[in-house]
Formats: C-alpha cells, structure tokens, sequence
C-alpha cells in the first residue's frame, strides 16, 4: 500500500462498516471460519475497487456493491450445486423445524438464520434493508429497478415473518 | 417502504448482532499478499514467454544451421498465437461496467463462458504446439518422429503432460458449465420484473 490518500480511504470505510460487513458475509455462510475467508476476499476487492469510486453514490453503497459480488462469487464458485438450490424462489418447508431448531436461541441468532434460509435474490434485498438502507440504494447495490427492490422487499418480509414464525 | 414496525424490530435486532470479525490489520495484510501474488502470476506468464522466446533466439544465433531461425519463427509465431487468443477468450471480462451486482454477474457470466470455451481451444493449441515442434525438428534437423516420441521432453510433455492437461481443462470446464447455471439463474430472477 503506497498510496496514503486511498489508505486512509481504504481503512476509514473497513473500521465504519466492519461489523455490517461481518453480518453480510454471515447471511451467506455459516461458519465463522467461512464469514473470515469471505471478509478476507472483500477487502482487497474493495482496495482494487477503490480508484473507480467517482462518487455517484456513497461510499456505503458503493462498499456494499463490492462485498455483494463477491459474497455470490464466493457461493457460486465453491458450491454451484448447493447455490443452485438456494436461488430457489420457493423457500424450503419444515418452518416447524426450523422453529424448533432454533428455539432456544438468540432472537439475533433466529432472525440470522432465517434470512439464509430466503432465497438467494430476496436475502440479498433483505440484508440491505435490514441495514438502514432505502430502497433507492439498495437498487444502486444490486443494479435492479427501485420498484423491483419494492416488490422482492415485500415477498421477502411476508417469507421472513413465516420463517420467524409470525403470523403473515 | 421498508420502515414498517414490526421491520423495524427486526432492524434493530440484525443491527445489534456482532459477529466476530478479524481485524483491520488482518485484512491490510491480505490485500498486500493479494496485490502481490497477481503480479508474480502475470510476471510468472510473462517470464515464460520471454524464456521460451530467448532460448530458440540464443538456439537460432548459436546454431551453424541457418534454418534454425524458421524454429525461431514458429516459437514466436506460437507464443502470437497463444497471447493473441488468451486475449480474445478474455475479451469483455476485465471488468464489469460499474460496480452493481447486475454488472459483477454479466461479468461473471462472460468469464464462465471464456473459460469453458478455454477448454477446447487450450487443448487444440496443445496439441497443435506439440506437433508443430516435432515437425520442425523433422523438418528441420531430420530428426526421426520415432526417435523423438522416446525422448524425456516428449515422454514428460507428450504422453504424460497432454493428458493431464486435458483433464484439467475438461474438468474445469465442467466446473465452470455448473457455475454458469447458477449465474444464469440469478440473472434471470434479478432482471425478472
């Protein structure tokens, strides 16, 4: 790293948004070892990346477009197979299990595991609503229309509910 | 649209999660091996182009026999060859458009589509190169075929090296066809209205 200015770019938006990162990264892989790797991908992506900032969004998004990509490059390129079944619009059945299964847990921990269950699209809107961000950025992220990003929201939040087990 | 209360609740309890995350310094570091490891292995190609080129050079000028410099010409007509469809196979593949996950995909898409390609086309220019050299050296030198298909270059090129190289390229063309399904997918249900 020879260039102070993009360092201290670089470095100012990890410490800001490391733990937002970390909770991305975590909707997409379990372990904690997998969600390090991950990170440890987006990084340098997110250094590359950097010159080609030129401010048209903040730097958040702009962040988020970049951890985004590489979280499905990362699924599609270790498990095509497995990523296959995630982008299934239908979310799996047994919410009674998964219920069960996580009933002692954490309401934190709950709410984690539900959103990998979603389906991959409505998980990647999701995410990015469930970190303050409006529907107009989280369209600049995934490069999709606002009122898309509406209408997977809303399915998302109805398959969310199910799969807290809340009423719809 | 996406302030409803009960999201809300939701909001606040993704935002409180704290998973354990490495640290800074950890990551700087990671981004200096990466930086270094792309310029070893674009140093590394490009090293063994110049080798290739400078051994049949220093052969062509050290050899009595003039007809040394077509072996030259064919090793420099070979790496054109090789530089010039790597680069035509990565065309449109350098980069996405922008930063968004629709263009990151469409990238993604056309790197699975050159690398499955890669695997035919690899193969031929194998397989083309290795001959090529043989018939030079019979052409040339009249070199025996059957002398040189004994030789260690050949028996480690040839009947071992061909092989493994087409089963590695099949392979990740096989790899590389069940990616594009899923990206192909997920295009698809992101484009979808």
């Amino acid at each position: 790293m020879q260039d102070p200015d993009r360092e201290r770019r670089f470095l100012t938006l990890l410490n800001a948004n490391l733990p937002a990162l970390g909770r991305l990264a975590g909707s997409y892989v379990r372990s904690s070892a997998e969600r390090e790797d991950l990170l440890q991908d987006i990084a340098p992506a997110l250094w590359q990346a950097l010159p080609r900032f030129r401010g048209e969004s903040s730097e958040r998004t702009f962040l988020f477009r970049i951890a985004h990509n590489h979280c499905i490059n990362h699924i599609t390129r270790r498990r095509p197979m497995a990523s296959l079944q995630e982008l299934e619009l239908d979310p799996p059945d047994g919410n009674i299990s998964i219920e069960a299964s996580l009933h002692q847990q954490q309401d934190s921990a709950r709410l984690t595991e539900a959103v990998r269950q979603l389906p991959l699209i409505q998980r990647q809107v999701v995410v990015l609503a469930l970190e303050d961000m409006e529907d107009a950025e989280i369209a600049q992220v995934l490069g999709m229309t606002e009122n898309n990003v509406g209408v997977r929201l809303n399915r998302a939040r109805a398959t969310l509910r199910k799969l807290m087990g809340e009423c719809p | 649209m996406n302030a409803q209360p009960d999201f809300g609740a939701l909001k606040r309890q993704w935002q409180s999660a704290a998973p354990p995350l490495p640290d800074v310094a950890a990551l700087r570091e990671r981004v200096n091996a990466d930086t270094r490891a792309h310029w070893r292995a674009l140093g590394l190609v490009t090293a063994l182009t110049v080798l290739a080129l400078a051994g049949s050079l220093v052969f062509a000028l050290l050899s009595p026999d003039p007809a040394a410099w077509l072996s030259f010409g064919f090793v420099m007509l070979f790496a054109t060859l090789m530089w010039s469809v790597a680069l035509w196979l990565s065309r449109g593949t350098w980069r996405p458009r922008d930063d968004s996950v629709a263009a990151a995909l469409d990238v993604s898409i056309r790197r699975c589509r050159s690398m499955v390609l890669a695997a035919p086309v690899g193969i031929a220019l194998y397989v083309l190169g290795l001959v090529g050299s043989l018939a030079w050296k019979d052409r040339l030198f009249g070199v025996d075929w059957s002398t040189v298909l004994g030789t260690p270059g050949m028996i480690f090129a040839g009947w071992i090296g061909a092989p493994l190289y087409a089963a590695g390229m099949v392979w990740n063309a096989r790899r590389q066809r069940s990616r594009l399904k899923v990206l192909l997918e997920l295009k698809r249900q992101l484009t979808e209205s």
